[in-house]
């Protein structure tokens, strides 16, 4: 996997570099927006890891450069700030995702190799959590082999649960991703949903209900 | 006012007697012969008070008013003079015609003057006396009228909170006020300027500061994974120490966005913003063996900043996940306008609950991970968003109090 870095701190770079080849990635490093865009003309990478405080260009200039010239390669933006506002921009700007300094190698690793397999169209719509299968796109569940069948909203409960397994989901959370933009909504008919989708998962115990905060999936 | 009545009446008897003087050098002739005393009208109270004696140069008294003291009481002297006769106290002007061997002599009575002079200062002090209230109060509304706008100026300025550095509005002021408010305008801009770089140096950086430190993350996590398990051993302290100044610089940043204010306070429901915080950290009370004994209603809406008020209870519970006592429960409870979040602490806890805001300060407790900066962030969190913060430290339990001004 070619990856082209582009990081203006001779230390960062150079550690990213080493951390990254060493899980694989084929890094070729620049320091300067300019480099990067002349880089970008000249060779074919899978993948951008760019770092928006650069000396000559502004990583965002060198961001919309790129894909005004037409190039979709993934964008993995390095920031060092972390106002929402200042994230969302670079979403807006062409960002595919981004992480802010300091990071952690293997997620920075991680997030990369998603973002090119989601590039290059074999990204998983599965979901695969213990013994549940997930598949967004033909919107069918599996659970210990056998197919069950949900209505829409114990699937996108299922989902959201499934997504970050192991972690507590806030009800609130929960209730928008499953009524959206509903606005009356009765106050227990999450608990319904989440009984139905117990009794059909046939596992009561996966879904612990966390008192007062909300729910977490736990099956492994 | 006693002086100017003697003062006119001194000159008035002066003048009588010059009258006297000339009337009687130019009539001699018509003078009598013995001593003749003029009687009395009884035609004014006062007849009796002013009286005149002509004498020759002997002494001898050629015409008296009667009621005059005698010249045996009241002998001739010459010029003014004062004197004392049956309890009376009489004023005299004395006029020595030499060239004509004549002399006058001008009396008064001292009850005549004073209770002139009695008149004349009630004349004149009653009716001051009646206006001067009027004149007091007038006094009191000019000043007042022309000192309304730096009355109006100093309320601003009392109530002006130490964080508003906002310019005071130049309206129609006078042009002593205005001049006034110019300055402290220019005064508040220059403040405002300081503190903003102040803060912006301290954002900066905490900012500059990743830069080196994600480095030094990525470079000890890159030896780490190439290494023995004796060089293991000693790059994973490093690391810690790493993450553990990671986590410091993030603090500061947060301690950095809690002095600015929010864009705006509106309704929010608390109890979700509560519910996230608590299920976002769930995960790392549980890794201590600690459970939430949550009590939070669906909704409790309160005028706040979501941002804000989650980096307060972040804060807060981070707070009381780090010191509750392992396998004990934190307890969260939202109660009328309040929001309770208590846990157990050892029995050895020792915290100044006057200093826990302060900056860095941790107690005796220095044993347990943390920069002390949690809740100088929740203060100045709970200062921008207008709640008050309270804790309590009572025997083996801890709680941090969180009310909301139900006024607002």
């Amino acid at each position: 996997m070619e990856l082209l870095l582009v990081e203006d701190d001779a230390m960062l770079g150079q550690a990213v570099e080493i951390g990254l080849s060493e899980r694989q990635f084929l890094v070729q490093r620049v320091r300067t927006g300019a480099a990067a865009i002349s880089e970008l003309n000249r060779t074919h990478y899978d993948a951008i890891v760019l770092d928006l405080g650069l000396p000559d260009l502004d990583g965002t200039r060198v961001l919309a450069s790129l894909r005004k010239k037409g190039m979709t390669l993934p964008v993995l933006v390095l920031t060092a700030r972390d106002q929402s506002t200042e994230i969302v921009k670079q979403l807006d700007n062409g960002a595919d995702d981004y992480m802010i300094k300091p990071f952690d190698m293997n997620e920075l690793a991680a997030r990369l190799r998603a973002l090119v397999r989601r590039q290059r169209g074999y990204a998983s719509p599965e979901l695969k959590v213990g013994d549940i299968v997930l598949d967004d796109a033909n919107h069918t569940v599996v659970v210990e082999g056998q197919a069950v069948n949900l209505s829409r909203r114990e699937f996108e409960l299922l989902k959201a649960l499934m997504i970050a397994p192991e972690r507590v989901h806030s009800r609130d959370k929960l209730e928008q991703v499953v009524f959206q933009n509903e606005t009356q909504v009765e106050s227990n008919a999450l608990e319904v949903h989440v009984h139905n989708l117990r009794k059909k998962l046939g596992h009561k115990e996966w879904i612990q209900t966390i008192r007062g905060i909300g729910y977490r999936l736990q099956c492994k | 006012m006693s002086h100017e009545v003697d003062e006119l009446f001194d000159a008035e008897m002066l003048q009588q007697a010059k009258t006297l003087s000339a009337l009687m050098a130019v009539n001699s002739e018509l003078m009598p012969e013995s001593t003749t005393t003029i009687a009395s009208l009884d035609a004014h109270t006062y007849e009796d008070k002013l009286s005149y004696r002509l004498e020759n140069s002997s002494g001898d008294v050629i015409l008296q008013t009667e009621g005059a003291p005698d010249a045996v009481d009241f002998e001739f002297v010459p010029g003014f003079s004062e004197k004392q006769v049956g309890g009376e106290l009489w004023y005299a002007f004395g006029l020595d015609n030499t060239a004509k061997q004549q002399r006058v002599l001008m009396l008064q009575e001292d009850d005549f003057r004073s209770e002139l002079r009695m008149d004349l200062t009630i004349d004149t002090v009653i009716p001051i006396m009646l206006i001067l209230p009027f004149m007091l109060w007038l006094g009191w509304w000019t000043i007042n009228q022309n000192f309304s706008s730096f009355n109006r100026l100093a309320a601003e300025l009392r109530h002006k909170s130490a964080d508003d550095y906002t310019a005071f509005v130049e309206g129609n002021d006078r042009e002593e006020v205005a001049v006034v408010k110019r300055s402290l305008n220019h005064y508040l801009n220059r403040i405002e300027q300081t503190f903003l770089r102040e803060k912006r140096f301290s954002a900066d950086a905490a900012h500059e500061l990743r830069t080196p430190l994600a480095s030094l993350k990525a470079q000890l996590q890159s030896r780490l994974g190439n290494s023995t398990s004796e060089q293991q051993d000693e790059l994973q302290p490093l690391l810690d120490s790493t993450e553990r100044l990671v986590k410091l610089v993030e603090s500061l940043l947060q301690l950095s966005k809690a002095e600015l204010p929010p864009e705006q306070l509106k309704q929010i429901n608390v109890a979700s913003v509560l519910r996230q915080v608590l299920a976002d950290q769930y995960s790392t009370a549980e890794s201590k063996g600690l459970s939430y004994d949550a009590r939070v209603p669906t909704v409790f809406q309160q005028t706040s900043d979501e941002s804000y008020l989650y980096l307060l209870f972040a804060n807060a519970l981070d707070n009381a996940i780090k010191y509750a006592v392992p396998g004990s429960h934190i307890g969260i409870e939202v109660s009328e306008n309040q929001i309770f979040v208590c846990n157990r602490v050892a029995a050895d806890h020792v915290i100044d609950i006057d200093r826990i805001t302060e900056r860095f300060y941790r107690g005796k407790q220095l044993d347990v991970e943390g920069s002390g900066l949690g809740l100088s962030i929740v203060k100045n969190l709970a200062e921008q968003l207008r709640v008050q913060i309270n804790f309590r430290h009572i025997d083996d339990e801890f709680c941090f109090i969180v009310t909301f001004d139900t006024d607002q």
